[in-house]
């Protein structure tokens, strides 16, 4: 952990980077899912219980880049990586209008004996953002779009069939606003998350899974004190028509999940 | 002279034996199944024998589904993946039958030729099941290997079984085990059900889907342990069917026979692969 701030320091410093950050992030569940006989092996699904963050900032002139990096352990035998470089025109035209573009991905590195092993957790995600933002007083408004894609993957392999399933790409559309009063900082979010279609096939058997759109409301306070901010987002899922197939429609721990109905994320972070 | 009189004699005959109708029998290795028990939700797919049973309140039930797709896996997923319909996976005739049959005559695909179609299982625990104490049913929804007693499926909330034990579909049946063969009878420890009408049916109408089908008993019934699958066995589950026509020796391919120029009547496939 120490080699691991020293290199992250020397990188940021050998960027001259503005800003750098490093933290942790904690989900606690608060409601979930109502439990079915899915024939699950496994049927707890609460979010990830800490990751560690890192973030780069370089601001210049009208633009800024940036590179969040998380790792996330779900338990000792799954870990999933997540990544966001992107790059935000600040005030185009001269205007209070910012523009991004951001890529992202999700990586899994799971062990063969962990119950997520071969499973649809055991993925890696691409996806593609953009967004604009409006800047008034002390006040963000920001819609953003993203692409994702989660990569086709096994499920098992018995009586020598594969059974794979594949994945449409998803929309995400959210819309949110971001204000600064007396020190604090609140966010208001409303995503709307359009899963893609999801088949599941092998030689002998074959099922599809709808396409399905799912609002997720996030209410968010964050204060700053010193080098230290600290985040406390509310985090509440909307309904899934079909509460096992949500299972494979939106099997994501990270960067959101979705398989809690409610669920609080911390974030604390040293920026220097 | 008289050489030659023998030769022009046997010429006809030569010539007509080449030409006429033939009995051809395939043998069909099954390539899924697995048994459900009332009594536990433990999934059996992966093991080398099936069971039936129904006394003191638990019951034992087989799973299977006939096979349904040739391909090799990377062309099954890659033609799968990009089709809207069900990839095919639930119609037995188009991809089955056409194709053990494709070294025939396209007329042997017509349901009048098909003669005889039988499921049989062997016993591998020495019991014998007397004719008429097993049933044989369609199933009315897709199951996947782990099925159990309670769950068909693991994906969707369709997959949970309305009735525990399985769902039936009654619209077409069967009969007992043993009874009304089209071909043959059953010896000790063989279960058999006929078949052909079923055969022909899905003959006729190569849109019909098979989600597979369900066996059980009908009567209190010690357990029986049954080859399955993963026995991997001459006596694992398997088809048997016997068609009426022309697959002379010119029609023989490599491809479909593994062995071009003999002329063969009798083969064992497992999904187009001869064994």
């Amino acid at each position: 952990m120490k080699n691991l701030f020293i290199i992250f320091t020397m990188l940021s410093s050998s960027l001259a980077m503005s800003e750098t950050y490093l933290g942790a992030r904690t989900n606690i569940q608060t409601s979930a899912l109502e439990r079915v006989n899915s024939g699950f092996q496994e049927d707890d699904f609460e979010p990830v219980p800490i990751s560690l963050l890192f973030g780069v900032k370089k601001e210049k002139d009208s633009e800024s880049l940036h590179l969040d990096l998380s790792a996330s352990f779900l338990e000792s035998k799954a870990q999933l990586y997540y990544f966001n470089i992107g790059q935000k025109w600040l005030k185009v035209l001269g205007s209070r209008l910012n523009t991004l573009w951001a890529l992202e991905g999700m990586f899994s590195n799971v062990s063969e004996d962990s119950i997520y092993h071969e499973s649809v957790f055991d993925n890696t995600m691409l996806g593609l953002k953009i967004g604009m933002e409006y800047d008034i007083l002390n006040h963000l408004i920001y819609f953003n779009y993203n692409y994702r894609r989660l990569l086709t993957a096994r499920l098992s392999i018995s009586e020598s069939l594969t059974t794979k399933i594949k994945f449409s790409h998803d929309d995400v559309f959210t819309l949110g606003l971001k204000s600064q009063r007396d020190g604090f900082n609140y966010l208001t979010e409303i995503g709307f998350y359009t899963f893609g279609e999801r088949k599941v096939a092998s030689r002998e058997f074959y099922l599809s899974i709808p396409e399905e759109t799912v609002q997720v409301l996030r209410l968010g306070i964050g204060y700053r004190f010193k080098s230290i901010e600290s985040w406390i987002t509310f985090n509440s899922v909307g309904d899934f028509n079909d509460k096992i197939s949500l299972y494979y429609q939106a099997p994501h721990f990270v960067p959101e999940h979705f398989l809690s109905k409610s669920y609080v994320t911390v974030d604390v972070k040293w920026k220097f | 002279m008289e050489i030659l009189k023998k030769i022009l004699l046997l010429l006809p005959l030569l010539i007509f034996s080449n030409c006429a109708d033939e009995t051809n029998t395939v043998v069909i290795k099954l390539r899924t199944d697995t048994f459900i028990s009332s009594s536990s939700n433990e999934v059996n797919t992966d093991k080398d024998y099936l069971s039936l049973a129904r006394s003191n309140g638990v019951e034992n039930r087989i799973l299977l589904k006939l096979p349904s797709i040739e391909k090799d896996e990377d062309d099954f997923f890659s033609d799968c993946w990009d089709l809207t319909g069900a990839c095919n996976v639930f119609l037995i005739p188009a991809n089955i039958i056409s194709r053990i049959l494709s070294y025939c005559e396209g007329s042997v695909l017509d349901s009048s030729s098909l003669t005889s179609a039988v499921l049989v299982f062997n016993t591998n625990d020495g019991t014998s099941i007397s004719a008429g104490e097993l049933n044989i049913s369609l199933l009315s929804k897709p199951w996947w290997q782990t099925a159990n007693w309670e769950i068909a499926h693991p994906f969707s909330s369709n997959g949970i079984w309305d009735s525990p034990g399985g769902d039936l579909d009654s619209s077409v049946s069967f009969d007992t085990n043993c009874n009304n063969l089209s071909s043959g009878s059953c010896a000790s420890g063989e279960i058999k059900f006929e078949m052909t009408s079923y055969f022909r049916t899905l003959l006729n109408n190569l849109g019909n889907t098979h989600y597979g089908m369900m066996i059980y008993p009908n009567v209190d019934l010690s357990e029986s342990r049954i080859y399955s699958v993963q026995a991997n066995s001459e006596f694992s589950p398997r088809i048997v069917a016997t068609y009426t026509g022309n697959c002379s020796t010119s029609l023989v391919s490599e491809d479909a026979l593994g062995v071009s120029g003999h002329k063969v009547t009798t083969k064992v496939f497992y999904l187009g692969d001869e064994i």
